[in-house]
């Protein structure tokens, strides 16, 4: 079953072509990971799938509906999340209090300002569990800001997982981090595979021929090549451009 | 109501020398809102302490333009002070704190000027040369005010000059796009920060003492001001200077056409125009140039 | 830092505020219970402004709005309803929902300065309204209200008494404001207005209709304001332009930062101080401005949380000892 699709995508920057008329297809249950030097227009096709940006044209359609020009918020109930290159948490927050605002989106009572949650609902559980799952279980009560830069990476991630998403954009999660870190990461994002369908933007090429179904090489805002790891790494143009001869 | 040739060339003088003041005014606001990111809600209290000055040294001195030249270097300085002890240590902080602070001053100014002052009005005596009238057009315009308007032209240019001209106007147009440049180039932001608040609010203290005997100096000067300041500061881009003059110029006219062709509303008339500018290009009426 | 104030310590705060009245004449005037009934009603407005600006972090110049057209809707309400207090307060309910939604359909669109500048255009205008439209609104002059009433009418209605009746009226509306407030804040949607005030940015990829939440907090605040003015009209008897001035607006801010923001009751606390110290100083000096504005200064530099910031801070600091 087709996730997500995107037709004709276009984005422009004055005169500057960020996006040109790239398509996108995304199975469910896959992990797609797209690729590309810097400045070629992977985190404007994660704004522009999220509604952060507007596209100049194309289509996108997420589980059947077309959201090409809905708010970020309205995409995020159907069941799209992200993870940001640059963290982007609540910093004042404790680690679990991030997450539980994840949580409380999808429920009933969300934005109530009478009636308060009880017992029953469960946000503190759930936010505890995306938490354990992340490998945040011990860091609850601390801070965000206070948490190490390879958890406060997890917690940007955690904060995705709380909504519960069917489609998971991650954009460059292992930014930043050590190779010990990313080892952790990359595990979490295996075990993610298998729960939830997975958009990964990464630099680690050795993180994204081990874990993706599919990989898309943008270049200069266009689709360079697309095909399974084995393919993309035999892939003369994409050894020019991007891999330098793997 | 006639409505002649010489009243519309009137109204436009009227409209003309108002939007320079305000030219005056607001570029200093504005300069200071470019490059330090701060909104100096105490420049009204500046300009209104610059007119007291002025009044207080005329009279002492009996020379009309040494209050000219000094009250202006006086008020720089406070605003010297003012940047050195409490908008300093402030840099690092969300920028609401620098619009508290100076709401803060600008109440702590305007009242100890109640306090040394007194609360009268006191106008001010211009050189006998500059009283009475001046006929031209077919008006007789007061000459006073048609000095104003020429000093204010003046003052305009020869801060344009500095903005365009100088190694350090250079300095206050690329800080005011990124910081990071001018310390690359080995200028000392902290120093031109306070330098660039100094002449802004030098600026507003000169436009006070100018137009003190134009308007007399009242206790509501600075309330009176700051609204319409910042009103052009919106309308023309906040921080820029070009959009500024412009917005000046315009609100000049149209408070005065405003208030003699519409009755009562034309104060009204320029909150929606702030309302429209701020919902519909926030960037303000000239986008922010190279 | 959870900066809601511990149950118990407020409740002494009502405690005292129900038995202060029985101290006067015998132990102090009644000088006193018309300050606290003015700061009383200060407060509720504060309230307002704290779930707006403190907890959403959006810093309005513009709650006098409110507080304003509470008064005027006491005026007209009197002048073409009854003296009667609860119609006052459903007609300021009702153009506090109309003015809200309008002001802060447009006002949400922006953000900081801008934001500041937006609530600020929309006071004024409405202060100038007020002020030019006089043969509506009596201009500079104001209208004049008479005796406001208390109760149902036909069945139990007597004139709010002077200072007593206002004070335990005010007292009433402040508890019933704070637990009203203390419900929202600690509600779900409390928890999204902090999270807005953090990173407005990543709330709405969570889901949440920011813009939405933001209206709906302008509004609360709106309902807030209004209460205060009609409380405050009908207690001078009088409503003028100069309630919607924008420097009315300023001292809201004031009074906001000197308590502390975003505690509920860092903000009446600010303005009990500012409302109380004034008084006196005012009677020492006619500058009294100047320390006011001085000590505001001394506490963006030194204590930007506030009063109340210091406060807990201490206590704080003590329990880690």
């Amino acid at each position: 079953m087709v996730l997500l699709e995107a037709h004709h995508l276009k984005k422009s920057f004055g005169n500057l072509a960020v996006l040109s008329d790239i398509n996108l297809e995304v199975q469910k249950g896959e992990l797609k990971s797209i690729i590309g030097p810097n400045g070629a227009g992977k985190t404007t096709l994660f704004n522009v799938i999220t509604g952060r940006i507007p596209m100049d044209s194309g289509q996108i359609l997420f589980r059947g509906q077309d959201v090409s020009g809905a708010k970020p918020h309205v995409r995020s109930r159907l069941g799209m999340a992200r993870s940001f290159q640059i963290n982007n948490f609540f910093p004042n927050l404790s680690t679990l209090e991030n997450v539980q605002l994840a949580v409380q989106s999808r429920l009933k009572h969300g934005t109530s300002s009478w009636r308060h949650f009880s017992k029953g609902d469960g946000v503190e559980e759930k936010a505890l569990e995306v938490l354990e799952w992340t490998g945040l279980g011990e860091h609850g009560h601390e801070l965000a800001m206070n948490l190490s830069y390879g958890d406060q990476r997890k917690l940007e991630i955690g904060l995705a997982l709380g909504t519960d998403p069917s489609l998971l954009l991650l954009d460059e999660p292992t930014s930043g981090m050590s190779r010990f870190e990313s080892r952790s990461m990359i595990d979490l994002i295996e075990k993610l595979s298998k729960r939830v369908t997975i958009i990964l933007i990464e630099h680690d090429i050795e993180l994204v021929m081990r874990v993706s179904q599919t990989i898309l090489v943008i270049h200069y805002g266009q689709r360079i090549a697309e095909g399974t790891p084995e393919e993309i790494e035999r892939n003369e143009e994409v050894q020019r451009v991007y891999l330098g001869g793997l | 109501m006639a409505i002649s040739f010489s009243t519309i060339l009137t109204s436009m003088l009227h409209g003309l020398i108002l939007g320079m003041v305000l030219v005056i005014v607001a570029g200093g606001l504005t300069i200071i809102f470019g490059m330090l990111d701060v909104l100096n809600f105490a420049h009204g209290s500046l300009y209104m302490l610059g007119g007291y000055l002025g009044y207080t040294l005329a009279t002492a001195t009996g020379n009309f333009w040494l209050a000219l030249v000094v009250a202006p270097v006086i008020v720089g300085f406070i605003g010297f002070l003012i940047e050195f002890l409490t908008l300093r240590p402030l840099y690092g902080r969300p920028p609401l704190h620098h619009l508290l602070l100076t709401f803060g001053l600008s109440l702590i100014i305007g009242n100890l000027i109640k306090f040394i002052w007194g609360n009268d009005i006191y106008s001010v005596s211009p050189p006998s040369y500059l009283t009475g009238a001046t006929r031209f057009l077919g008006i007789s315009y007061p000459t006073y005010h048609l000095f104003v308007l020429f000093f204010s032209v003046g003052v305009a240019i020869l801060l344009w000059l500095l903005i365009t001209k100088t190694r350090y106007g250079v300095a206050v147009r690329a800080g005011t796009e990124d910081i990071e440049i001018l310390e690359a180039n080995g200028i000392d932001s902290r120093k031109l920060f306070t330098a660039v608040f100094v002449v802004g609010t030098a600026l507003a203290g000169v436009a006070g003492a100018a137009i003190a005997p134009m308007r007399t100096v009242y206790p509501q000067m600075g309330i009176d001001i700051i609204i319409d300041a910042f009103i052009v500061v919106v309308i023309g881009g906040l921080g820029s200077i070009r959009g500024a003059v412009i917005g000046a110029l315009l609100l000049g006219q149209a408070v005065q056409f405003g208030a003699v062709f519409l009755t009562g509303f034309s104060d009204a008339a320029i909150y929606i125009v702030m309302v429209a500018i701020l919902l519909l290009k926030p960037s303000g009426l000239v986008a922010e140039a190279e | 830092m959870k900066l809601i104030m511990e149950k118990k310590y407020l409740l002494i705060v009502v405690v005292t505020l129900v038995l202060f009245p029985l101290g006067s004449p015998t132990l102090f005037s009644n000088f006193y219970i018309d300050l606290l009934t003015k700061i009383m009603i200060f407060g509720i407005a504060l309230l307002g402004y704290d779930i707006i600006a403190g907890y959403t972090g959006l810093v309005s110049l513009g709650h006098a709005m409110f507080f304003g057209l509470g008064g005027y809707c006491a005026a007209y309400s009197m002048k073409f309803l009854s003296t009667n207090l609860f119609p006052m307060l459903l007609v300021a309910f009702l153009c506090a929902l109309l003015v809200g939604l309008l002001v802060g359909y447009f006002s949400i669109q922006t953000k900081g300065i801008f934001f500041v500048f937006l609530t600020l255009a929309f006071a004024q205008f409405f202060y100038l309204a007020a002020f030019n439209l006089t043969t509506i609104t009596g201009g500079d002059n104001g209208i004049t209200l008479s005796k406001v009433t208390f109760g149902i009418p036909k069945v139990w209605e007597v004139m709010v008494s002077r200072p007593n009746g206002f004070y335990y009226l005010t007292l009433g509306f402040l508890v019933l404001g704070y637990l009203w407030c203390h419900r929202v804040i600690s509600s779900p949607f409390g928890k999204i207005l902090v999270a807005i005030r953090e990173n407005e940015d990543r709330v709405s990829f969570l889901g949440f209709n920011v813009r939405l939440v933001k209206i709906k907090a302008f509004i609360i605040s709106a309902f807030l304001g209004v209460t205060a003015g009609v409380l405050f009209a009908t207690y001078q008897d009088f409503v003028s332009p100069g309630m919607l001035h924008w420097t009315l607006s300023g001292d809201f801010i004031l009074m906001s930062v000197l308590g502390g923001m975003g505690t509920l009751v860092g903000p009446v606390l600010g303005g009990a101080i500012i409302l109380y110290v004034g008084d006196f100083l005012s009677s020492l000096t006619e500058n009294w401005m100047i320390f006011i504005g001085s000590f505001f200064v001394l506490t963006i530099l030194f204590a930007p949380q506030g009063v109340l910031g210091l406060i807990l801070k201490r206590r704080g600091k003590k329990e880690e000892n």
